[in-house]
């Protein structure tokens, strides 16, 4: 059996590119991870958080409550989160699958600037 | 929790002395199985250092490490008072502080752990 896998969370993942697998989109930076207990106590990973709410708070003062305050505003109630069961390889980047939520500026800037043109909601003919 | 609820956290040994703060949170991949396909990636411990910069840019766990003797030396004596705390050890989380249940004397040094992973 090979040995477990080992990494340091703030060498090899926080601050690292999220890139998707399907079309290599850049998505975000690893900015923290949540964390749960298992049976016996002990902390594993189960999530990447990403944006200003996860940011944020790291960053701290008062850059890092403007950010919070910024994307509260937009909307956002939670950081935007990665199940790890969908991160496919941590190399130089992290690689990620499945569908990926929008982030809170693209979500408002669709809604409310994109949406109200006129024709926005047809497809290209 | 999140992880950022660890980094940078004060460390307190059995008798409630400061041992320092975390600067890095150590990984294993054996957690549990998330959708039967990986394992998770458990705390396996924790990298504490005494100084208040609380950022380490990983000489003491890279190649600096097997390299020659004199940047060997200089990592070592740079590292000297950075220890690693696997998760046996923690005893509790106490609103920011991590309290151990081990007196300071007791912990590894960070060049252990890379002994052992070596072996």
């Amino acid at each position: 059996m090979t040995r477990a896998r080992v990494l340091h969370a703030q060498l090899h993942l926080l601050d690292r590119q999220v890139v998707h697998d399907r079309d290599g989109r850049l998505v975000c930076k690893v900015d923290d991870l949540e964390l749960d207990f298992d049976d016996q106590g002990r902390p594993y990973v189960t999530a990447i958080l990403m944006g200003p709410l996860a940011l944020g708070p790291r960053v701290g003062g008062v850059l890092g409550r403007l950010m919070e305050g910024a994307a509260r505003l937009l909307g956002a109630e939670a950081p935007p989160r990665i199940p790890m069961a969908d991160v496919s390889r941590v190399a130089s980047a992290v690689h990620v699958g499945g569908d990926l939520e929008r982030p809170a500026l693209e979500r408002w800037v669709r809604t409310h600037l994109i949406e109200p043109i006129p024709g926005a909601r047809h497809e290209a003919e | 929790m999140r992880l950022s609820d660890l980094l940078g956290s004060p460390v307190r040994d059995s008798s409630g002395e400061v041992v320092g703060q975390v600067a890095d949170v150590r990984l294993v991949q054996d957690g549990p199985l998330l959708r039967q396909v990986q394992h998770a990636f458990r705390v396996a411990g924790l990298i504490v250092v005494a100084r208040h910069t609380g950022r380490l840019f990983g000489y003491e766990r890279g190649p600096a490490i097997k390299g020659p003797w004199l940047v060997r030396a200089v990592v070592r004596a740079l590292h000297r008072h950075t220890r690693y705390v696997p998760w046996e050890q923690v005893d509790r989380i106490d609103g920011a502080d991590i309290l151990l249940r081990v007196p300071k004397r007791d912990l590894a040094h960070v060049s252990d752990l890379y002994a052992e992973r070596t072996s």
